[in-house]
């Protein structure tokens, strides 16, 4: 009973359900008060326990009913009633089949005699028995289905039926006929029966393992590769990836505002000093939040990039309300409202038509850049440039970069090139480093994580 | 509290009992008060505004007949106004009274090493119990017969507050420096609710069951009104509920709660209305929907709406 309960807390936790060991024991105390015998209330009663989001709720009802899967019961025993039916019919016959000597050492291996007497129920137990002896746990991809059901069938001895029938047809009687008809039948609905059974193995534990093992590929690809088809997975791993740095940074922190005195607290605290004002206490003041900007290229030589930092920006704004977004091929637009007001396909889709038809000018993007908000930048200020810095040999304006540089807390680069081909034919990315607190290069999701965790620390 | 009370027997017993009080309850939410009182956990409750978060904590404690001790959080709110705090004003006045008298009992002691140790029989007067001033949580603990503690929208509280509510979750204890630790005698019914204005800490999430009310089914809707507004005629509890069930489906800046369905009905009666129509729809569409957006809104679509209505049997 416990061991069931343990698999079934593994398989949620494969399903990105977070489940401590202190919960699991919960769980156990739950199931010793519940019992397995009334499924609504169990489910409701581990359901309260295990999942404690509402989207962590829809996963764990879904798992449940894969787990305990309460359908395939119900299919059985239809065909438990459909075959009493069929029995019925041919109980003269069975009078005879079961008077018949050959026919019976015909069919008399474990197996077979378990088909022709048990009820359906039962046998799907059996099933589910062998199944869980089978390394499930290496099944991974959906095309290992087939193989599995095979090994199922292996383990409650299939090949055995075959035997039976074989000697049946050796036979040669109508009644002997009529056995194989029957064996046949019972032969594909066992068939079905462990098709199924794997098929459930394989949602609840490979499609997790499958979907971990796609991520971590997605995560070290190297952007420029990504496929538009993987587009929309990329954008829950974002998302995903915003909420944990968002998770670890939004704790907010309060700094002591010195010169203000917190007379009620310092009288309070020093009444036992007999009122004499010993201790103090000053007022806090939430500290200011950061302002963030974000300036990124979305011309044609890093398009394959801009999508997704686009996306990364998108996401960015969850864990930095405050950030202000421009983006820049040849002139520079702000798209902050945009970006706060769409969706984000829309978004970023609406971002490309505007700002990304040019070639790269850093040049006049910087110029632009600055009437549009130099004056806003102040010591508070973070500004994170997005950029391959390839200015098709154009004026690289570089004094704006350093008045910028010589305002604003930090100035970060994050550039999608190998930092050996900086500074490389039209890149000016050598003379803008020297303008930048920090200037790294970014091509993959780990390394965009790594380099916005950091950012966060630097920028409180 | 015994764990064996007839009361808290079961599920279904508990399902039943809301029922008498007027609370409709849910599988899931008669499941998650058996679990909690059984486990002695805490459930923290989250759900749309007004779907009866903060009235299960009030009926769970009328069910269980215990005094319902409330916490409600705010941004700001620290533990000298949740947990307890020293009665500085009776301290000082003590003092001062018992200024003379500190003179009698220091009379004929010899050197400032007996006259400390005259004052250490003196004791830690000051700060025992009767200069306490207990607050919600305190207050909760010292229940003999075991309480029903709400904190009420935890979400407004401050991060440090809610670490600070951890040991009284998980050990039903809390530590006064002055005093020692205080044990609850008998362990409360912790009500923790959250509007989901942001995210919990996974910490707190772990010491509590997690309850989800969502808005109620139409069925489920439909016998909370037959108990709230008994007096409302039957046809009429369809037409509303109905109306309610669909008025979530639109696009409304603040959907209508369970909350809002009660006071419409309340409403309705009041005006001796037996069925809904066009008219009465319009004249009161205020009670239900609190923007004037979302008014607007539903004006436009009351054409569409009604017309689903005929179709009711």
């Amino acid at each position: 009973m416990q061991a069931k309960l343990l698999d079934f807390i593994t398989s949620l936790r494969s399903h990105d359900i977070r489940i401590s060991t202190s919960e699991s024991l919960d769980a156990m105390r739950v199931l010793a008060l519940i019992g397995y015998h009334d499924r609504a209330v169990l489910k409701s009663s581990l359901g309260i326990t295990l999942a404690k989001t509402h989207e962590e709720k829809i996963i764990y009802d879904r798992c449940f009913e894969l787990f305990y899967g309460g359908d395939r019961l119900d299919i059985a025993t239809t065909k438990e009633t459909q075959e009493k039916e069929n029995r019925k019919i041919s109980s003269d016959i069975n009078y005879d089949i079961a008077n018949d000597s050959t026919i019976q050492e015909a069919i008399n291996s474990p197996l077979v005699q378990r088909l022709l007497e048990d009820s359906p129920v039962k046998l799907s137990a059996a099933i589910a028995q062998a199944s869980a002896e089978l390394p499930t746990q290496e099944l991974r991809y959906f095309t290992q289905i087939g193989l599995y059901s095979r090994k199922l069938l292996d383990a409650i001895n299939f090949s055995e039926i075959e035997d039976s029938m074989t000697k049946l047809r050796s036979i040669e009687t109508d009644n002997a006929d009529f056995m194989i008809d029957i064996l046949q039948n019972k032969k594909q609905q066992l068939r079905v029966l462990a098709k199924q059974q794997i098929e459930q193995q394989f949602l609840l534990t490979a499609n997790a393992e499958g979907k971990k093992l796609r991520e971590n590929t997605l995560r070290n690809a190297r952007l420029s590769n990504l496929e538009r088809q993987h587009f929309s997975q990329l954008q829950t791993l974002i998302r995903k990836l915003a909420k944990k740095l968002s998770a670890r940074h939004s704790q907010r922190l309060y700094i002591e505002k010195r010169g203000k005195l917190d007379v009620a607290k310092t009288l309070r605290k020093n009444i036992h000093h007999d009122g004499i004002l010993f201790e103090t206490y000053w007022k806090k003041k939430r500290k200011d939040q950061p302002k963030v900007i974000a300036l990124c290229d979305v011309s044609g030589s890093v398009s394959a990039y801009a999508k997704f930092l686009l996306l990364f920006l998108y996401s960015l704004n969850d864990v930095l309300p405050k950030i202000r977004s421009f983006c820049f091929s040849n002139r520079t637009g702000e798209v902050t409202d945009l970006f706060t007001n769409e969706e984000a396909a829309a978004a970023i889709e609406a971002a490309f038509e505007q700002w990304g038809q040019g070639s790269s000018d850093y040049g006049q993007s910087l110029v632009d850049f600055a009437e549009l908000c130099l004056d806003d930048i102040d010591h508070n200020t973070t500004l994170i440039i997005l950029g391959d810095a390839r200015n098709n040999n154009g004026e690289a304006r570089l004094d704006i970069l350093q008045s910028i540089y010589n305002r604003a807390k930090h100035v970060i680069w994050l550039n999608p090139e190998r930092r050996i081909n900086w500074g490389s034919g039209d890149s000016e990315m050598r003379r803008y480093q020297t303008a930048c607190h920090f200037a790294t290069e970014c091509q993959s999701l780990q390394q965009l994580e790594r380099v916005v965790d950091q950012l966060l620390k630097l920028i409180r | 509290m015994t764990k064996d009370s007839p009361l808290m027997i079961s599920a279904d017993n508990i399902r039943k009992g809301f029922d008498a009080l007027g609370y409709i309850a849910s599988t899931d939410i008669a499941t998650a008060i058996y679990l909690a009182y059984q486990l002695e956990k805490p459930i923290l409750i989250e759900g749309p505004p007004g779907v009866g978060k903060t009235e299960l904590a009030k009926t769970a404690a009328e069910y269980l007949s215990l005094p319902l001790v409330r916490l409600q959080c705010y941004e700001g709110l620290d533990e000298a106004k949740a947990l307890y705090e020293w009665k500085y004003g009776k301290q000082l006045l003590y003092t001062q009274v018992l200024k003379e008298q500190l003179g009698d009992i220091l009379k004929g002691a010899k050197g400032l090493a007996q006259s400390v140790e005259r004052l250490h029989d003196f004791g830690d007067i000051f700060y025992s119990e009767d200069f306490l001033e207990p607050r919600p949580l305190l207050k909760a603990l010292r229940e003999k017969q075991g309480s029903v503690l709400l904190i009420d929208e935890i979400d407004k509280a401050d991060y440090e507050f809610e670490s600070m509510l951890l040991e009284i979750l998980s050990d039903y204890q809390v530590s006064v420096p002055e005093i020692g630790t205080v044990k609850a005698q008998s362990k409360p019914l912790v009500f923790l609710t959250s509007n989901n204005t942001r995210d919990i800490s996974d910490a707190l999430k772990r010491r509590c069951l997690h309850l989800y009310i969502p808005f109620p089914s139409q069925a489920l809707e439909s016998r909370i009104i037959e108990s709230r507004v008994p007096e409302a005629p039957l046809q009429l509890r369809d037409q509303l509920v109905q109306f309610i069930q669909q008025l979530r489906q639109l696009d409304l800046k603040k959907s209508p709660a369970v909350s809002e369905t009660i006071d419409w009905a309340k409403a309705l009666v009041l005006l001796h209305a037996d069925s809904l129509n066009k008219t009465i729809i319009e004249q009161t569409l205020n009670v239900v929907l609190k923007f004037e957006e979302d008014i607007d809104t539903t004006r436009n679509e009351l054409a569409n709406l009604l017309r689903q209505l005929e179709k009711l049997p």
